[in-house]
């Protein structure tokens, strides 16, 4: 048996311009997905762009630190042309969720595939040895996303001009003038203010409560309506953090990796909730669907759209103060479920719990930066980001009040039944100061949300 | 075509903030705070997302089925009769027991005090004032121009207001549930026209995200 002759194997430059080229597909297919999760209809696009959007960030991660290994010693710098960022920006302007399906996994994803595949047999076995384990490790969840993606439940229609068109620019890819990774990305072509939801669903109505479950501990309808809420609540914080990243595409890279992974946690919470709910008989879209950890938390009238301190005041509000909110809650409804025997809540919790800290800590660590690393900044802006988020929203309270005296008279009803259900008193704000402490706010940070009245400080009372 | 198209659409948008804000003035609220509560729609007016018109809904609790007609009824007797204003005032419980009035309904009750009666006299007269002047097309009907029933209204929203707590915090307490989410709704609005709007482009399909973006 003779071993079959091959020509040589690519040197390190074209193996390092390989791979700057599948850094360049990674990164740019998770920014693709960042600006269009919110826009796509159906939920389960919306939770495979949220984790499939933090795998491509970390494949693109890990090609970006061989490419650098390949380039460091010769003081070089891999590229490809223009008209690869082209074609890739071409696919974030379709017109469709269907053409946008079909460009991800009809046309991209084979080809990513098919130039990994290249890579390997083109490579230097032994002397691109780390290459060739990454790419073997990034091939079957390859795989897997391509089938789960050709899945995905979107409007049928005839793509074949529009993957004809994108062909076409795929052929002229290499023209242009040469991209380094860092230029590689493109602009947000849009603004979306408000999160797309499956043609059909109900919506609550903007000022009221939305949904006031009396009993969420112990009333069956009750424990649905709660978890419902939670799985919206996950489906927006997803589609926001996405969008931070989407719409900042010169943050650096690691902000990009923390939205990246934010939204992948906030699509896995979503299958946790999901789960929890469907044995209770409950489905999405079963209670009024909200949007307004989205909406409403997407654009302020004192920030210039797209600027910084829109972005900025999206973190405070989200990741700082309600997901700090959030830290408190799960500390406290974790004990409280597992006491009522809702052991699988309060596990799904638990590891929700781990997450949230995270989400804080990412939120604290990008705003402190956004701000020259000043604490008293910090505080500052938020209170200054909160004063005019609540007063937004009692603006539209009072506004939904005044307008639809029957649907209020229904929510005080509600308010005063759930109070009869707590003996009178007010929900449980306990503060989680471990939780605060390892997600990294500083004692201002916390006198700040307890002076607001958000959370009780048991230990900073005693 | 395509700029003329989104020029109507902002002159759409335009007219429909300022019917927001006569609404807004019409329920007593200042103009202000009416447009901040829709402020919303006026940060993209260009924005083609394709989440559908809601329908209006608010989840209520089952065991009841709560309207404010009692408390109109009662705030429009109270306005013609200013014994009855003061027995409100002086004893909401005695009143309450008089009209039977459930637990819900007493809590608001106890909210309405003289100084809001006053108020809102003078709130509605204007109102009423700036909404006959309106001519033509835009002549409001009979019913939205009665200062009686404006002022009766503006009497329970405020008080059902006031009986719930104005304020985020007082909202987020009474989202027992889930705190650190929103505790008011700052999505979108029932409000079909906001869609036509929005959605209403010639040769525009709204399904279609992405549709209106500048390349």
């Amino acid at each position: 048996m003779t071993a079959k002759h091959r020509g040589a194997y690519w040197s390190p430059a074209q193996a390092a311009s390989s791979l700057v080229q599948l850094a360049i597909l990674e990164r740019s297919l998770a920014h693709i997905m960042a600006g269009w999760a919110v826009k796509m209809p159906a939920f389960d696009a919306k939770l495979a762009f949220g984790m499939q959007m933090h795998r491509s960030m970390e494949r693109a991660t890990y090609l970006r630190g061989r490419v650098n290994g390949l380039c460091h010693a010769v003081a070089g710098e891999a590229t490809v042309a223009a008209g690869l960022r082209s074609t890739l920006s071409h696919i974030d302007r379709a017109q469709t969720p269907a053409l946008l399906v079909a460009a991800i996994y009809r046309f991209l994803y084979p080809l990513l595939i098919a130039s990994y595949e290249t890579h390997l047999s083109e490579t230097d076995p032994d002397g691109d040895r780390a290459s060739v384990e990454l790419i073997r490790s990034f091939l079957p969840p390859l795989d897997e996303e391509s089938r789960r993606g050709l899945s995905l439940s979107v409007e049928h229609a005839d793509n074949r001009p529009w993957l004809r068109e994108l062909e076409e620019l795929w052929n002229g890819r290499t023209a242009g003038e040469p991209l380094s990774l860092a230029e590689a990305l493109w602009g947000p072509v849009d603004r979306v203010p408000r999160a797309v939801r499956p043609e059909g669903s109900r919506f609550g109505v903007s000022g009221s409560l939305g949904l006031l479950p009396v009993d969420p501990v112990h009333d069956p309808r009750d424990v649905g309506m709660f978890l419902h809420k939670e799985l919206d609540e996950e489906f927006t914080t997803l589609e926001l953090m996405a969008r931070n990243s989407y719409e900042h595409p010169d943050m650096a890279w690691a902000f990009h990796r923390d939205m990246a992974r934010q939204a992948s946690d906030e699509a896995r919470h979503a299958i946790m909730i999901k789960r929890l709910m469907t044995p209770r008989g409950f489905r999405h879209g079963d209670f009024a669907l909200t949007t307004s950890s989205y909406d409403g938390i997407y654009a302020f009238e004192p920030c210039a759209a797209g600027s910084r301190q829109e972005l900025l005041w999206r973190m405070l509000i989200r990741q700082t103060f309600m997901e700090g909110l959030a830290i408190d809650n799960l500390g406290y409804e974790i004990e409280h479920r597992r006491s009522v025997n809702q052991p699988d809540i309060a596990a799904v919790f638990e590891y929700i719990l781990r997450d949230e800290v995270f989400h804080a800590q990412s939120g604290l660590r990008w705003s402190r930066e956004l701000l020259g690393l000043d604490p008293q900044a910090v505080l500052k802006e938020r209170e200054e980001a909160i004063r005019y988020f609540t007063a937004r929203a009692e603006a539209a309270r009072e506004s939904f009040v005044m307008g639809n005296l029957d649907q209020a008279m229904g929510e005080l009803a509600a308010i005063e039944a759930g109070k009869e259900q707590r003996g009178g008193k007010l929900p449980e704000r306990p503060l989680n100061r471990t939780g605060r402490v390892q997600a990294g706010y500083t004692d201002d940070d916390i006198r700040q949300i307890v002076s607001w009245g958000y959370a009780i400080d048991d230990e900073g009372r005693s | 075509m395509r700029k003329i198209s989104e020029l109507s659409v902002r002159k759409a948008l335009l007219l429909l903030t300022t019917a927001i804000a006569t609404v807004g003035v019409f329920l007593g609220l200042p103009v202000k705070k009416a447009i901040a509560a829709m402020q919303d729609y006026r940060m993209a007016p260009g924005a083609a997302v394709n989440q559908p018109a809601a329908r209006f809904e608010v989840i209520q609790p089952r065991f009841v089925n709560p309207t404010a007609a009692n408390l109109l009824k009662i705030a429009g007797m109270a306005l013609s009769d200013s014994a009855l204003a003061e027995r409100i005032a002086r004893d909401p419980e005695g009143v309450a027991a008089q009209y039977h009035l459930s637990n819900s309904e007493r809590l608001v009750l106890r909210h309405m005090t003289q100084e809001q009666f006053q108020t809102a006299r003078t709130d509605a007269a204007q109102l009423a004032a700036t909404r006959m002047a309106y001519r033509g097309p835009m002549r409001m009907p009979a019913g939205a121009t009665d200062a009686h029933l404006i002022t009766a209204g503006m009497i329970v929203g405020r008080a059902i207001l006031a009986a719930a707590g104005r304020s985020y915090l007082n909202a987020s307490n009474a989202n027992a549930c889930c705190p650190w989410s929103k505790a008011i709704e700052l999505g979108i609005n029932s409000d079909p026209a906001y869609y036509n709007a929005v959605f209403a482009r010639p040769g525009m399909n709204a399904s279609q995200p992405g549709m209106n973006l500048e390349h």
